[in-house]
């Protein structure tokens, strides 16, 4: 028996931060900390939450301790709800807490009724609970009958499994309550535990709990609350410590034997695929292999099909020794469901490189055209999940979702959660409004963090102090915030949400690997995130929605409605005039390659085949460019470094990348044949380089890695350290050539759309938003395209942006965009629907009141069309507006009246232009006229002597200037080493510029809030991709301020 | 229990966790409370009128409860109290509690 003598060895009832809001540590700090104090078990028992169990169990592992499993559920008992503390005593009991919570998410009150819990006690460990338990508040409340019979109750339903829970926290008349307790157990006959109820690893981390509480609770820490902490004392207490606040020998042992008698492995060694549809007649494998051979002959002629045949039967061997071709049976009918349907779906990522995949219609990539390497996506030793991304056009996703789980069935199919972990912003929102700030003040901070540190964890919020100090000067309250910023954990996580895709599909009811809940947008999710489901042995399927794909298929429909040519997007042609323009860098609004830096990288890199654009696509990412790739690869590129290799026998991987190291594939490459690993370990090292984490740091692999190069290809040690060194420096960078390429095709076709097809492409992108540019300077684009932007018109715009064809100033009819209704703020696409189909039954609106009679919508929604200017082409703005105000007040919209009783507006002057493109701005954040904000102070930049960006494309590199723009992008990249990069834009031309550190600190402020900047700058780089450096900088106010692109 | 809120003389058992013995304030007359408020760390509490004399030390019988009090965090000065419930020679209950290692009495039962 581990609690031999009064000892405790085992606590039962631990929180961690997944109990949201109510726990402060990780459970591995939890574990690390009961370790520390001799314990030998833990059980985390988070309120309706298990989402800590895998990095309990794993943690726990590395440890020494022995992890146990529960959960605090609150009962529902006559009316009110009292928690209860249930722990699994088998993976059985796991699957009914699991069963448990889930029901408990389903309900408003979050509770379970108790009949409820009665019919789910199996294999459950009963604890009734700490302070607001049903044992403490009744016999506070004198109802010891009534609590009588709920203990009888609960006796039937957990024979030999209840236990009255004895706890101690040092608050007033804790320990009389115990001695309390302990006699009515002996009264009843039912064993007590020793069971404290921990909420923090240390007494100091009480502060935050406390912070986190009366968040929680909507109470500022001024405020008393019942269910406030009181004290310091739910740290995790050494056995001493509860050995002397509950001297009762029994209920140590019984904490001993409820955790003996309820230990459990948790996580699975193997994986469990979902079950696919297989005709009856035949096996999974079998008809894996039907289908790619029947594929085969389709796809490739000649000698490919030896090759390819040879490629098949090694995976096809791979996938036999897994178990795993049912899973990509069930990838296969994802995407032949889109197909089907006529959704833009494409597999991506390692998956690419997989010829199954390929032939079964997942991917559209070639892998053995394109020299994919398989061993990234899967082989025999390989013990994690095969990624199977498959991208869907975003509009549509929500139809394959449904699909899905129509297909699979309700209680086999959730998404994988993601953990929300706070960041400073958010942090700063939740403890400053338990510290008692106001809005106005959380709001201020939040802003005042800029760029600079709203990234920042909370944990590193002192290297924040001076925007702290900025808002809150001296106060006491800006260290008291500090300290409580710095005592929270890196991965402190603040709720759960749904993953961008991962999609679980089981074999079992989900709830036997995890609850299930709803999230606020109603999505079913899991209460594990991707890793967790991965351990628990559940296989994920990504199905991600991208709004690329969405674009393009829009753009498609537009041109089958106006051409009536269908394209096909996996297959269009080669054209050098899409090669021209990426290489001229004109490929803003282009799939993955239209940031200012891709722009640059695009005019140097002058791609003219996919192999190419695959590269830049890889080659503009935090690991080249922090690993000093970008540079060489460019120069050995465009034949001005010659290309070498650190040993021959890296020639033939790095032959296709000039010599440098690109892509995972090619880590995994040398370490197998440079250094002579296996796929397995080659894997588990690619892993680790592809890490960011601390735990994944390779030093402790150079030896192995060096004397294997030396074995293996004969190299020296110092070429393999050089080798290594340059492995090493690739950390943390997870591209995969496969994904490159997926993407590549992506952005081949985007740019065909832009040449071939500027209108609709423009309607698309503007209607689905890919990309990181804003409507605005999507809209000045446009002008740089030839591709006009028609005014907002209620009998003629819609839902989406379409094309018209239209006379532009009297010419010929040419393709241009109108804006759609929905576009202006505060009119829903339902709206903008009811207007639309008014319109084709009953005719055009003929004026404002003709409209008001005919829509039934609100006064706002008259006005903010009227404001973006959807009744112009029916008469003045203003005279519209007065007229909307007018009929509001005399009766309401929707019914027809014979006399309106509203006279005629009086003479109002016209909106100036300046005026209109505020007005424009305001309702809709673009103007669909022809001018752009620095056109309103031009003015006065002639006076400051200020050349326009577009005279600057000719000026001579290096020339000094003073010019300005609208501030539209804002970057300073970790990697950028202080550096920050600004877009500045004139009309359709965007310059970029480049601030030093020095001019950063010195103008934080103005740089955070300027609209217009001004700035002396020496010319780097001229042509399209214009690009300043900035020597000095000041500000011009502007009549709109523009929602550019951030990123910090 | 009537507030007292007056320091306290305490006397320790051998192992210096629970009081053995206290004494506080006027050993005659009616106890005056001071302050409906807890005394701020390092603040002595106003006493009114003129210094009494102090009460002879009385035997604790038995610690009838204990707890412990953290707080106001938020402010410069953070609270910690450790509280003991006493039952005395003669039948009187005091609250007595411990900061920074100062005693004060803070209710009594008559």
């Amino acid at each position: 028996m581990g609690g031999a003598g009064q000892r405790l060895g085992a606590l039962l009832n631990v929180h961690s931060y997944f109990s949201l809001g109510a726990g402060t540590a990780s459970p591995t700090t939890l574990v690390k900390r009961a370790a520390e104090l001799g314990y030998r078990y833990l059980a985390l028992t988070d309120d309706l939450n298990v989402s800590g169990a895998v990095e309990l169990f794993q943690a726990a592992k590395a440890h020494g301790v022995r992890a146990l499993i529960g959960a605090t559920v609150p009962v529902r008992v006559d009316g009110e709800a009292y928690p209860f503390v249930l722990i699994a005593a088998s993976r059985a009991g796991y699957a009914t807490l699991c069963r448990l919570i889930t029901l408990a998410h389903g309900r408003d009150e979050r509770d379970v009724p108790l009949p409820a819990l009665l019919a789910h006690a199996h294999d459950l460990v009963l604890l009734t609970g700490p302070r607001e338990g049903a044992v403490a508040r009744l016999l506070a409340q004198r109802r010891v009958s009534e609590l009588e019979a709920l203990l009888r109750q609960l006796q039937g339903a957990f024979p030999e499994r209840l236990y009255l829970q004895l706890f101690h926290d040092r608050y007033r008349w804790d320990g009389r309550r115990a001695r309390v307790i302990r006699r009515l157990a002996q009264s009843l006959g039912l064993p007590v535990v020793a069971a404290p109820e921990v909420r923090y690893a240390e007494p100091a981390d009480y502060r935050l709990y406390d912070a986190l509480t009366c968040a929680r609770l909507g109470v500022s820490v001024q405020q008393p609350h019942a269910r406030r902490p009181q004290n310091a004392c739910q740290a995790l207490p050494s056995p001493e410590e509860v050995q002397e606040r509950l001297p009762y020998p029994e209920a140590a042992l019984n904490a001993a034997w409820v955790a003996e008698s309820a230990y459990f492995e948790l996580l699975p060694e193997r994986l469990v695929p979902p079950k696919a549809r297989v005709p009856a007649d035949t096996t999974p494998e079998r008809y894996l292999e039907e289908r790619c051979y029947t594929a085969l002959i389709q796809r490739y002629e000649g000698e490919a099909v030896a090759r390819a045949r040879a490629r098949l039967e090694e995976e096809l061997a791979t996938v036999r020794a897994l178990g795993l071709a049912e899973f990509f049976l069930v990838a296969a009918e994802v995407t032949d469901y889109c197909r089907r349907h006529g959704i833009l779906a494409a597999g991506r990522g390692s998956a690419a490189a997989s010829i199954v995949c390929y032939l079964l219609g997942v991917t559209m990539a070639d892998p053995l055209k394109h020299d994919l390497l398989f061993e990234r996506f899967l082989h025999t030793g390989k013990t994690s999940m095969p990624d199977v991304d498959i991208d869907i056009s975003s509009a549509r996703r929500g139809e394959v979702l449904a699909w899905v789980e129509e297909r699979f069935g309700a209680d086999t199919e959730a998404m994988v959660c993601n953990k929300i972990t706070y960041r400073l912003p958010l942090a700063v929102q939740d403890l400053g409004r338990a510290l008692g700030l106001p809005p106005e003040l959380r709001n201020r901070l939040t802003k005042a963090l800029g760029r600079d540190f709203r990234g920042l964890r909370p944990g590193s919020a002192a290297k924040a102090e001076v925007a702290f100090r900025e808002v809150l000067g001296e106060a006491p309250v800006a260290d008291a915030f500090l300290g409580l910023l710095g005592a929270m954990e890196r991965k402190h996580v603040r709720h759960l949400a749904p993953h961008s895709g991962g999609v679980v599909l089981a074999r079992d009811p989900l709830t036997h690997y995890s609850p299930l809940e709803r999230s606020s947008g109603g999505i079913k999710l899991l209460q594990l995130d991707k890793d967790d489901a991965e351990a628990m042995g559940l296989i994920k399927l990504d199905l991600l929605g991208l709004r690329m794909l969405s674009a393009l298929e829009r753009a498609r429909e537009e041109v089958m409605r106006l051409d009536g040519v269908w394209l096909d997007l996996a297959d269009l042609p080669d054209d050098e005039r899409v090669w021209d323009l990426i290489s001229e860098g004109a490929t803003l609004g282009l799939f993955q390659v239209e940031s200012p830096s891709q722009q640059h990288t695009s005019r140097v890199m002058r791609a003219r085949d996919l192999r190419a654009l695959s590269h830049q696509i890889a080659l503009i990412r935090p690991g080249p460019i922090q690993s000093g790739t970008v540079h060489p690869y460019l120069r050995r590129r465009q034949g001005l470094e010659e290309v070498t290799y650190w040993h021959p026998s890296l020639e033939p991987i790095l032959n296709k990348t000039y010599g440098v190291l690109l892509f995972q594939e090619d880590v995994l490459r040398i370490a197998v044949h440079f250094a002579g690993m296996s796929w397995t370990q080659a894997d588990r090292f690619r892993k680790k380089v592809s890490g960011w984490t601390e735990l994944d740091d390779i030093e402790p692999d150079r030896e192995a890695f060096v004397a294997g190069a030396q074995r293996h290809v004969g190299a020296t040690r110092e070429q393999a350290e050089r080798v290594f060194e340059a492995v090493k420096g690739f950390q943390g960078y997870g591209f995969a050539e496969s994904h490159a390429w997926a993407f590549a095709l992506h952005a081949y076709a985007s740019g065909w759309l832009r040449v071939h097809y500027p209108a609709e492409y423009l309607a698309a992108i503007l209607t689905e938003a890919p990309g990181m540019w804003s409507p605005s300077t999507k809209r000045q684009e446009a002008r740089a395209w030839g591709v006009p932007v028609l005014p907002f018109d209620v009998n003629a715009s819609g839902v989406h942006y379409r094309v018209e064809r239209a006379r532009v100033e009297g010419g010929e009819p040419v393709k241009a965009v109108r804006p759609p209704l929905c576009a202006v703020q505060g009119v829903s696409e339902q709206t903008a629907r009811e207007v639309l189909l008014e319109r084709l039954r009953h005719g055009p609106y003929r004026s404002v009141d003709d409209a008001y009679q005919r829509l039934p919508l609100g006064r706002d929604v008259f006005e903010a069309l009227v404001r973006a200017g959807a009744f112009d082409r029916l008469g003045g703005r203003r005279e519209a507006l007065y007229r909307v105000g007018a009929l509001a007040n005399t009766h309401a919209s929707g019914q027809r009246t014979l006399f309106s009783g509203v006279p005629e507006a009086p003479e109002l002057p016209p909106l100036s232009l300046q005026e209109r493109y505020v007005w424009d701005f305001q309702t809709t954040r673009f103007s669909t006229l022809e001018v752009h904000a620095i056109d309103f102070v031009r003015d006065q930049l002639r006076e400051l002597d200020c050349v326009p960006l577009l005279r600057l494309r000719r000026a001579a590199r290096k020339t000094r200037v003073r010019t300005a723009g609208l501030v539209v992008g804002k970057q300073r990249p970790p990697t950028a080493k202080g550096f920050a990069f600004f877009v500045l834009e004139d009309g359709p031309v965007r310059a970029q510029l480049i601030i030093p550190p020095d001019l950063w600190d010195a103008h934080r402020v103005l740089l955070r809030d300027a609209s217009i900047l001004v700035t002396d700058a020496a010319v780097e780089d001229t042509g399209y991709q214009l690009t300043l450096k900035a020597l000095s900088l000041s500000e011009l106010p502007a009549p709109v301020q523009v929602r550019g692109y951030h990123f910090a | 229990m009537r507030l007292l809120m007056i320091e306290a003389r305490v006397v320790l058992a051998d192992e210096g966790r629970a009081p053995v013995a206290v004494g506080w304030g006027a050993p005659d007359g009616p106890l005056t409370p001071v302050s409906a408020h807890p005394p701020r760390p390092g603040r002595p509490p106003r006493a009114a009128g003129a210094p009494r004399p102090p009460s002879p030390t009385r035997k604790v019988v038995s610690v009838l409860d204990s707890w412990r009090y953290d707080g106001r965090w938020w402010e410069a000065v953070e609270l910690h109290r450790d509280y003991y419930l006493l039952e005395l020679d003669g039948g009187t209950q005091l609250e007595l509690f411990n900061e920074g290692g100062a005693w004060w009495a803070a209710r009594a039962s008559d």
